[in-house]
Parts: structure tokens; C-alpha cells; sequence
């Protein structure tokens, strides 16, 4: 019974992992580039997020779009700024950029909102639904619900927009996408602003349950990755699958083992995904 | 004995003397003690980061290794820190020879983020194991009075600047004698292209493991050498990402990587210039002087990601074609 | 007495998902030889040398190295063995001087020092020494493929496995290495197996010809043999092998 109350409980926390990682898988599927500062977008979602409810009464749901929308600029002007500058570079720049704007991001936020760890408090917040001897924390679930629409709308926008298509094929071959009159340029500032806001907005669900603080990243980075290249860096669906995969792995590891060697079960499967099967788990799309 | 010989001797010995027309315990000598260590730190990530060109993120995991396994043999066992030395280089030697297997056919991104993972894994297994690790409240070098060499603890700066010499002239001895050696044209061939190093006979997986574990070895040796020098650390100082891992990959990109001197020159550029920002700007509030750091690395990047010496000899081209 | 065959191919196979790159090849080689791989482009010549050398993994079949079987082991095992390829579009080290270039072929059995002065003598053998300071990527193609072939020499194969690397040259550049082919049969008794579409240079070289087309044997003999056989004659279809034989 503990094992499947864990088991669920790591699907709730995957659904959320999986929403919060997409924004990393699609950044590298359409501009190659490794985002190692991934996670503070996720930072700065729950700030956004948090000063929304502070400031405005607004709860983390309706706050997570905000959150988006944010986000979802000031990515898009760090790729139009930055990250456009090192595409054709040799790979060490590439990597040092964003560990670079890791570093900027972190003690921005820390210049900007200080270092105390600060939470919302949500209706919802202590409340559990119970069903067949199982429990189901709220806020859990709710973000789950957020991040089950939001995934909807990605594979929507992804497969039935103009938007969506040209995102996937300039992934694909962007020469050929020139070639049919899209802009890769403009793909790439749309894929980055979407992928790091979609960060965000996974970063102002999970609000209610957790506190945020200039170093929340931390936690998130090496998490995000593991769920990406579980999935097969690229390759959206398998962000999904990476992330309940994550979700249940982290949490039955709780629940057996010491807290010492949870990560090192989650790095290990890292590892060894990276090792044997680096296109990720799924068969490539 | 030719001119350069007689320019670096000339180098030697003015850094030799530097100890004795400073303050003994003063802040800049503290400084300069800690470039040394930091300039040897950079000369082990130079092997797998600059001649084998694998950008290596998580050579903290290689540091804090070394330091906690000598703090640790020292604190329970009483086990003197130069044994401690061979130990700590023997878990980070093991640590990286381990982590070189399934890192192994991973390039670029790929294998910066694994050796990140690996760092931030050792990091939160640092902070969580508190029976063996004393957890994030760290551990401590016991102050014993009157130590001096044999426990490799000194009552002033002095002796440790020497230290620290020493260390980073036998990593750049290491450094050279692997570049000028069979090692460093397996692993430059490897860097180029690795099935045509395989097909010539070249032992490409067998060249990664020992560079790696030479590379690691020596990262834990400066380990040992900072516990000793800072008396205290905790996971989050020698496992850090920021403060070690980027600090000494970039220290290397800036001097220039793959050459001797380059972490030596990106040494003497990048902590005085950190502790230009710490000085006038920590007053202005925590994180201003990192957000500084940040900064200047994204600057460098977009300027000459390949350093110095390469920025130097661009501007040197376009003064002589006008 | 028979002796032992140097090379010995028996039903090599390799699939890359339905496409089969070569299929169930037999064929032997004696010490010594000079054989020309030659088949119209696809036609697995490449495939086959990465399978000789271990790059690749057959999916059936065996390869014996002088009654060693060698299927499956790794290439710097196939190397320390004796059979070394070059690259049909060059694998030098870009960023190495050609003299460091080629001694890095002579580190399997030799020390640092010997394998440089080695690699100058290798050097000088294809007619390359006096570029021996230039950085590799700064080479004409035809240089190129020469010093990759002094690297090759660096390793004192005994199977060498040249794959076009008279691609770029002229005429009097290819005498030059076929002399060089010649001379390094008789002195060192080497044996070769040469990939090339030049037929003239194929035709006077090679004492063997293998004829491959979709990765299957079609034809194997003399050049005299080759140039009638109507097999190998429609596989070409298009080119005209007899002008490119008398160009």
C-alpha cells in the first residue's frame, strides 16, 4: 500500500517534472544548444508568480500564465541578445554562455529579492483528497491538473499550429524551412521564449507546495535533466515519459532508501541513459 | 642556458620573494596563496579540458573528494594530511577512472552535463550523509597549536603560499611532461578524431580513462591542500558548480587551454580581478560581486571564447594588416 | 604446402536496417598482393574496409588476419595486428603539424623519438617531407591523402588498405604512387588492397581485381578478365571503362 500511495504520489510529481522539463528538451530541439540555466527560468517563474499573489491577490494558477508570459519574453530577447551570438561557435562558448546566465540569473534574483525563502498560501494548500485508501495532497493534484492541460496544449500547438510545424521542422532542417519561407531566426526566439516560459509556468504551479528563494534552481537543474535525456534530448512526448518516469523513480527511492542515495539512484539512471541509450529511452520520433 | 630559461628562473624567484615583502598573514598574500592553488587547480582540468578538449563542469567532485577523504582520515583516524594527500588522490584518481566509463563515447554538452550531474550528486550526497560528512554543517581541520610540517598546518600565510608553489609547479611539470609525451599525442590525436586514432593503433579508451584519472588524481591533491589552508569547508564550498567547477574550467579558457602557461595566466587575470569586484562591490549587497563574475564570463565568451592568448594574437594581426 | 592466407574474408555481412551494405563476401588474399577494389559508388568498397578494420561490427561472417580470426576486435587491436586503413576523406589531425600527424602512427611500436625520426623517413618515402611543418589543415587534398598514407606506414603494417588515395592526383603523381605501391611490396613485402577509380591505375596495379556492386561480389580476377566480363561491364553501365582505361 505505502508502495502504491509512492507510486502515485511520483506520478503526480512527474506530471509536474515533465511540464517543467519540456521547456529544456525544446530549447535543445530547435536551437541545439544545452540550456544550463534551464532552472532559473523555473526560479524566476515562481517569483513572477509569488509577486502576483503577494502583490495582486492572484492565485498561483492564474499566476503561472502570468509567469509564462514573463518569462516567455525575456527568453525571447536572450536568444534575439545572446544566444544567437554563440550558434555557430565552437561548443565551449556555447556551454560557458549558459552557465554564464545561470550565474547572472541567480544573483539577480538574489540582489533583487533577497535570500529569505518566501511561500503563498493557498486555499487548497492542506487539502487532500482520499480515495481507495490512497491520499492525494491537493496542491499535488491541482498541479497535476495544470500541468495535464498544459501538455494537451503543447501537443496541440506543436501538431495542428502553422506556428508548431514550423517550430518542428525548422528542428529538423532549417535550411529546408528557409527554403519554404519561415524565418529560423524567428522560430528560434519563439522556441527559446516558449521553452523557458513553459519552465515557468511549471515553476508557478508547483508554488503552493514548495518556497521560493534565489537558489530554488538548484534543486530542479539536474532533475530536468535527468527527465530530458531519459526522454531523448529533442524529443517532447519522451519529456513527458522522462518526467512521470522521474516522478515515480524519486519518489519509490524515498521510500526505500536512505536520503543519501536517492540522487545517487536518479544519476544513476542519468548515467547510465547517457551511456547506453544516449537518444533517450523512446524510439526517435 | 638560453633567455627564456633565464626570464622564467628570473619569474621563480621574484615569486619566491613575494611572501617576505608582504604582511605574513595579510589579506594579499591570502590572495595570491589562493591563485596558486587555484592556477594548479586549472592545470588538472587543463589535461581533459585542454588537450583532450572535453569540457569537464564537475571537477569539484575530484576536489571535494580529496578534501573530505583526508579531513576525514585525519579527524577519525588521526592520519597525518601528506598521507592524506595519497589518499585523497587515490579516491579522486578512482572517482574520475570510474566516471571516465560511461562518459566515454559523450562529446561536448553531453559530457559537460554528466560531469555536472556527477558533482551536484556527490554535493547533495555531502550534505545528506551527515554520519560521515558532518552534513551541510561541514568539517573542520582540528587546530592543533605549534603543528607545522608534519601536519601541514602553519600559524601564518607564509608557508602555505610555498605550499601551493610547489603544488602548482609539479601540476605544471605534470602538465608539460604529458603534453610533450606519448599521453599528449594519443590524446590531442584522440581530441582530432577518434576513429582515425583507433585505426593507427591508438588504445583511444585506454588514453581517456588515464587522462582522466590523472586529471582527477591531481584536483583531489588541491583538495587536500585547501582543507589544510581553510581549515573548514562544507559540501556546498567543495562540491560548488560556480565557486570551483566554472571557476577553474574558465580560468583555463582564459589563459588558454591545452598550453602550460595558459591556467597560470589565467590565474593572475581572473581571481585579481574577482577580488577587484569583492572589494568595491561587496558593500553593495550579496551576490553583486557573482552577478559581476557572471558577467564578465558572458562578455569573454562573446568577445574570445578562446581566450587571451588567442584574443592577443588577433589584436596583434589586425595592428599589423591595417 | 598452401600457405596461409595474410587476409581471409569468409561470408562478411553487413545490414544497416533492410539495406545491405554487403552481403556475404568471400574472398583470400596472400602475402604480398596487390588487389584493386573497385564497383560503381555505394557499392560497399568503403563499408568492407571498415569492417577489415574493425570500425564497424559485421552482422555475419569472419575476417582472419594471418589465420588469426580478428572479427570484432576493436581497430588499435587490428592495428597492433598489422592492418591499417587510410580514410577516403582523410583523417589527419587538423590541428597537428604533418610531421606530428604522421608519428602518431608510429606510437604503436615505437618510442617518441623513433617514431619521429620514423615519420620523417615515411615522409620522404611519398614525397612529403619538405611540408613535414605544416599544420595538416592547411594541405592540399592530394597532399593529404599522402601523408594519411606515411601515417599508415608509421604503424609497419602488413596489410594496408588504401582507399582512393590517388583521388586528387595527376598523372605523374600517380606513377609516383604506384611506384611506391611497387617498391614497398617488394622491400617490405607488404600487402595491399587498393580502392581506386582510376582504371588505369587500377588496371596496371592491381595483379587481382574485386569487382563489387550493392555490396555483393560480382567479379573476381585478372584486369584482363575484369575489363571483359559482362557482369561487371553493366555494372558500370554509364561509364566508359574503356576510355577511362586508355585516359
Amino acid at each position: 500500500m505505502a508502495l502504491l500511495q509512492a507510486v502515485l504520489d511520483g506520478f503526480m510529481l512527474g506530471g509536474v517534472y515533465a511540464v517543467i522539463s519540456i521547456g529544456l528538451t525544446l530549447v535543445f530541439g530547435v536551437v541545439s544548444i544545452v540550456n544550463f540555466a534551464q532552472a532559473q527560468f523555473l526560479m524566476l517563474g515562481m517569483y513572477v508568480a509569488y509577486f502576483a499573489w503577494a502583490r495582486l491577490g492572484l492565485d498561483p494558477l492564474l499566476g503561472s500564465l502570468l509567469a509564462f508570459a514573463v518569462v516567455f519574453c525575456v527568453g525571447y530577447l536572450i536568444q534575439q541578445g545572446l544566444i544567437r551570438r554563440v550558434l555557430k561557435a565552437p561548443e565551449v562558448a556555447q556551454i560557458f554562455l549558459t552557465v554564464g546566465l545561470l550565474i547572472v540569473l541567480e544573483n539577480a534574483a538574489l540582489i533583487a529579492f533577497g535570500s529569505e525563502y518566501r511561500s503563498v498560501q493557498t486555499w487548497y494548500q492542506n487539502e487532500s483528497l482520499r480515495a481507495f485508501g490512497l491520499i492525494v495532497s491537493m496542491p499535488y493534484a491541482i498541479a497535476f491538473c495544470a500541468s495535464a492541460v498544459a501538455g494537451v496544449t503543447i501537443w496541440w500547438v506543436l501538431t495542428h499550429t502553422w506556428w508548431g510545424r514550423a517550430v518542428r521542422s525548422t528542428a529538423q532542417d532549417p535550411m529546408a524551412a528557409k527554403l519554404v519561407g519561415i524565418d529560423p531566426d524567428r522560430v528560434y526566439r519563439l522556441a527559446v521564449g516558449f521553452g523557458v516560459g513553459l519552465t515557468a509556468f511549471g515553476g508557478a504551479i508547483i508554488l503552493p507546495y514548495l518556497t521560493v528563494s534565489p537558489s530554488v534552481g538548484e534543486q530542479f537543474g539536474v532533475l530536468m535533466f535527468t527527465v530530458v535525456v531519459l526522454g531523448g534530448l529533442g524529443n517532447v512526448l519522451g519529456a513527458v515519459v522522462g518526467g512521470l518516469a522521474v516522478g515515480v523513480i524519486q519518489s519509490v527511492s524515498g521510500l526505500y532508501l536512505p536520503l543519501q542515495l536517492q540522487n545517487l539512484v536518479l544519476f544513476i539512471v542519468f548515467i547510465a541513459t547517457l551511456a547506453l541509450r544516449p537518444e533517450g529511452l523512446l524510439r526517435k520520433k | 642556458m638560453n633567455r627564456k630559461t633565464l626570464l622564467l628562473l628570473a619569474a621563480l624567484a621574484a615569486v619566491c620573494a613575494l611572501p617576505w615583502l608582504l604582511s605574513e598573514s595579510g589579506y594579499l598574500l591570502r590572495v595570491l596563496t589562493l591563485l596558486l592553488l587555484f592556477a594548479a587547480m586549472a592545470q588538472s582540468w587543463n589535461i581533459v579540458g585542454g588537450l583532450a578538449n572535453q569540457i569537464s563542469l564537475g571537477h569539484a567532485a575530484f576536489f571535494g573528494l580529496g578534501a573530505y577523504t583526508s579531513t576525514i582520515l585525519l579527524v577519525r583516524y588521526g592520519v597525518s594530511p601528506w598521507l592524506g594527500v595519497v589518499a585523497g588522490m587515490a579516491v579522486a584518481g578512482a572517482a574520475g577512472a570510474l566516471l571516465s566509463l560511461p562518459t566515454m563515447r559523450l562529446k561536448g554538452h553531453y559530457f559537460a552535463l554528466a560531469t555536472l550531474a556527477f558533482a551536484e550528486v556527490l554535493r547533495s550526497i555531502g550534505n545528506t550523509w551527515k554520519s560521515v560528512t558532518g552534513g551541510p554543517g561541514g568539517i573542520s581541520v582540528p587546530l592543533v597549536p605549534d603543528a607545522g610540517l608534519a601536519l601541514m598546518q602553519f600559524s601564518s600565510t607564509r608557508p602555505y603560499f610555498y605550499l601551493m608553489l610547489v603544488a602548482l609547479l609539479a601540476s605544471s611539470a605534470v602538465c608539460w611532461k604529458i603534453s610533450t609525451s606519448r599521453l599528449g599525442y594519443e590524446l590531442r590525436a584522440v581530441k582530432a578524431n577518434v576513429d582515425s586514432a583507433e585505426v593507427i593503433g591508438i588504445h583511444t579508451a585506454r588514453t581517456k580513462i588515464v587522462a582522466a584519472t590523472i586529471s582527477a588524481g591531481m584536483m583531489g591533491a588541491c583538495g587536500v591542500l585547501y582543507a589544510q589552508f581553510n581549515y573548514f569547508f562544507d559540501p556546498d564550498a567543495v562540491f560548488s558548480l560556480v565557486s570551483i567547477s566554472v571557476r577553474v574550467a574558465l580560468i583555463c579558457i582564459i589563459g588558454g587551454m591545452g598550453t602550460v602557461a595558459g591556467p597560470i595566466i589565467g590565474a593572475c587575470f581572473l581571481l585579481p580581478l574577482e577580488e577587484l569586484f569583492n572589494a568595491t562591490l561587496s558593500g553593495a549587497g550579496a551576490g553583486v560581486s557573482q552577478l559581476a563574475f557572471g558577467l564578465i564570463l558572458i562578455l569573454i565568451i562573446l568577445i574570445e571564447p578562446r581566450g587571451l592568448q588567442a584574443l592577443y594574437r588577433r589584436l596583434a594581426a589586425r595592428r599589423r594588416a591595417p | 604446402m598452401t600457405t596461409t592466407p595474410i587476409l581471409e574474408v569468409k561470408g562478411l555481412t553487413r545490414r544497416f536496417g533492410g539495406l545491405t551494405a554487403v552481403g556475404n563476401l568471400d574472398f583470400s588474399v596472400q602475402a604480398g598482393e596487390i588487389i584493386g577494389l573497385i564497383g560503381p559508388n555505394g557499392a560497399g568498397k568503403t563499408t568492407l574496409f571498415n569492417l577489415l578494420v574493425g570500425l564497424i561490427k559485421p552482422s555475419a561472417g569472419e575476417v582472419c588476419l594471418d589465420g588469426q580470426r580478428v572479427t570484432g576486435f576493436k581497430p588499435h587491436q587490428i592495428a597492433r595486428l598489422g592492418m591499417v586503413k587510410t580514410f577516403q576523406n582523410v583523417a589527419l589531425f587538423p590541428e597537428m603539424t604533418v610531421l606530428d600527424n604522421v608519428l602518431t602512427g608510429g606510437l604503436l611500436r615505437l618510442s617518441l623519438p623513433e617514431a619521429r625520426r620514423f615519420a620523417g623517413e615515411n615522409l620522404s618515402k611519398v614525397g612529403m617531407a619538405h611540408i613535414a611543418d605544416k599544420l595538416a589543415a592547411d594541405l592540399t587534398f592530394p597532399e593529404k591523402a599522402l601523408v594519411e598514407m606515411a601515417r599508415a606506414l608509421c604503424t609497419q603494417p602488413r596489410v594496408l588498405l588504401l582507399d582512393e588515395v590517388m583521388a586528387a592526383l595527376n598523372h605523374s603523381e600517380m606513377d609516383q604512387v604506384l611506384e611506391l605501391i611497387r617498391k614497398l611490396r617488394r622491400d617490405q613485402g607488404l600487402t595491399f588492397i587498393v580502392i581506386e577509380h582510376h582504371m588505369r591505375a587500377i588496371m596496371n596495379l592491381g595483379e587481382r581485381i574485386l569487382v563489387l556492386s550493392f555490396g555483393q561480389k560480382i567479379a573476381e580476377g585478372s584486369p584482363q578478365a575484369i575489363s571483359r566480363n559482362p557482369d561487371v561491364i553493366s555494372a558500370y553501365l554509364g561509364t566508359d571503362m574503356d576510355a577511362e582505361a586508355h585516359a
